[in-house]
């Protein structure tokens, strides 16, 4: 009887790290298309700003969206399990400055949200894409390592 | 003299010829001020040169978020880890004691173009002269009198943290004399004005290959893959491939590198496929982005004329741990 129910925890104990170890890697893919997503928005948005497009509100919004919907599920996106993530480019200084990196994920949040009610036109795209560029390049610098 | 204290007199003998040898070979060599022509300085064109030298990257009091960095205090104290051990980065700020405040304009030169101190000793070629040998006299004279307008910011700097034996100085000269060739930037003559400029700025001040580049045991840049990208000096990440081999040649999300995207990129960070980069590269934009746009252009139309080249492969990925 013991040794079924050690059995049973066994298979429920390995079954439960296959799961966790899953679903790590899938925060880990989500992370990144949420990334490559923004990057391909912003891109929208800065050939905006240079004269290459001309401005479009309709777009603009669906560029903070993007962004929004970035900012908002960033927190939940670095758990610990995701530390050595293959492929993945995220630097350990993230969980060796966990306070910094919340702080920076939630001034981006802040950025977007203020963009989001306040661009009007391609000034106020301007404006915006500085300060949310800034909080890019804010944790690119300290917590993203190039690895290949 | 019995035959065994013969042979020890010989290897004496043969010891200290070669110690003189080597002591000549390895004379720190300098610039006299008399090498240096009549010169009316050109502050702004000293403020590009330090914009483009870098020289706030490193020399700047440090600060754990890079963007509060005030460019104007050169009191040095950066840590740079190297696989020889750790380089505290000196005080170039115009006070007396504790920078380059007495330092003639001859000094700086030969720090420079020579890679030796006012004290006459070797700089480690953790200082990249070997990329700032090439600048113009006109320029480096230049940037000494920009520096010289910026604050002085007392306090030495601890000294380096260096393996034996890489921590002798003299050991320099032998490191010099296999790898520090060249001298002054020759135009080539069959290009273009703007070429000409991007390949003095990336060569010269820029000092751009000496991240991008893989290095050899000694520290030493691999000629053959210049440019073609390699591990960091602090063994921490990669830096990327700039030869058309990486940039036309993009990985997956992203998009082949025109000369226009180079330069846009020198400005804001913002790769082809809209990503913000990330690393040390964000420090060099801060220099980059304070040049004119035609300087961007020039290093842009260079870069994109570098001839392909492969680089070493990155190290394989780590494996999933469960």
């Amino acid at each position: 009887m013991v040794r079924k129910l050690l059995a049973a925890l066994a298979i429920l104990a390995l079954g439960m790290t296959a799961a966790a170890a899953q679903s790590c890697d899938d925060i880990v893919k989500t992370r990144q298309s949420l990334m490559k997503r923004s990057g391909e928005m912003g891109k929208v948005a800065s050939s905006m700003i240079k004269g290459e497009t001309p401005f479009d509100l309709a777009k603009t919004k669906e560029v903070f969206a993007a962004f929004a919907e970035d900012a908002s599920s960033m927190p939940t996106l670095f758990p610990d399990c995701s530390k050595n993530a293959e492929h993945s480019n995220a630097s350990p200084a993230i969980w060796e400055n966990l306070d910094d990196f919340k702080k920076l994920m939630a001034k981006f949040a802040t950025d977007v949200k203020e963009a989001q009610e306040n661009t009007k036109d391609l000034d106020g795209l301007k404006a915006s894409l500085d300060a949310i560029g800034k909080d890019c390049r804010g944790c690119h610098e300290r917590f993203r390592i190039k690895k290949s | 003299m019995t035959g065994g204290a013969r042979v020890w007199k010989g290897a004496a003998a043969f010891a200290v010829a070669a110690l003189a040898v080597f002591w000549i070979a390895t004379t720190p060599e300098t610039v006299p001020a008399s090498a240096l022509p009549p010169h009316t300085p050109d502050v702004a064109n000293g403020r590009t040169m330090f914009n483009i030298g870098g020289c706030a990257s490193c020399h700047a009091l440090p600060n754990k978020d890079p963007d509060k960095v005030d460019r104007t205090l050169l009191g040095g104290g950066l840590a740079l880890k190297s696989p020889f051990g750790t380089f505290y980065v000196p005080n170039i700020s115009p006070d007396l004691l504790a920078g380059i405040g007495a330092w003639s304009e001859a000094d700086f030169v030969t720090a420079l173009w020579r890679g030796t101190s006012a004290s006459g000793e070797h700089h480690f070629p953790a200082f990249p002269y070997t990329s700032y040998q090439h600048m113009e006299l006109g320029d480096v004279r230049d940037l000494f009198a920009y520096i010289r307008t910026l604050p002085p910011v007392s306090g030495r700097v601890r000294a380096h943290e260096l393996t034996f034996p890489f921590n002798i100085r003299r050991l320099v000269g032998l490191w010099k004399l296999l790898f520090f060739h060249g001298g002054p930037f020759t135009p080539d003559p069959s290009r273009s004005a703007q070429w000409n400029r991007g390949a003095y700025l990336v060569n010269g001040p820029g000092h751009c290959a000496d991240c991008h580049s893989p290095r050899n045991f000694l520290g030493a840049i691999i000629d053959g893959q210049r440019f073609a990208g390699g591990l960091s000096v602090d063994g921490k990440g990669w830096v990327p491939n700039i030869t058309p081999a990486g940039l036309q040649h993009p990985g997956e999300g992203e998009i082949a590198w025109s000369p226009r995207d180079i330069a846009s990129f020198l400005d804001d960070g913002i790769t082809p496929a809209g990503d913000f980069v990330g690393g040390a590269m964000v420090e060099v934009i801060r220099n980059t982005r304070l040049l004119s746009a035609e300087d961007r252009a020039a290093i842009a139309a260079y870069i994109a004329s570098l001839p392909p080249r492969q680089g070493p492969k990155p190290p394989p990925k780590k494996n999933q741990s469960m």
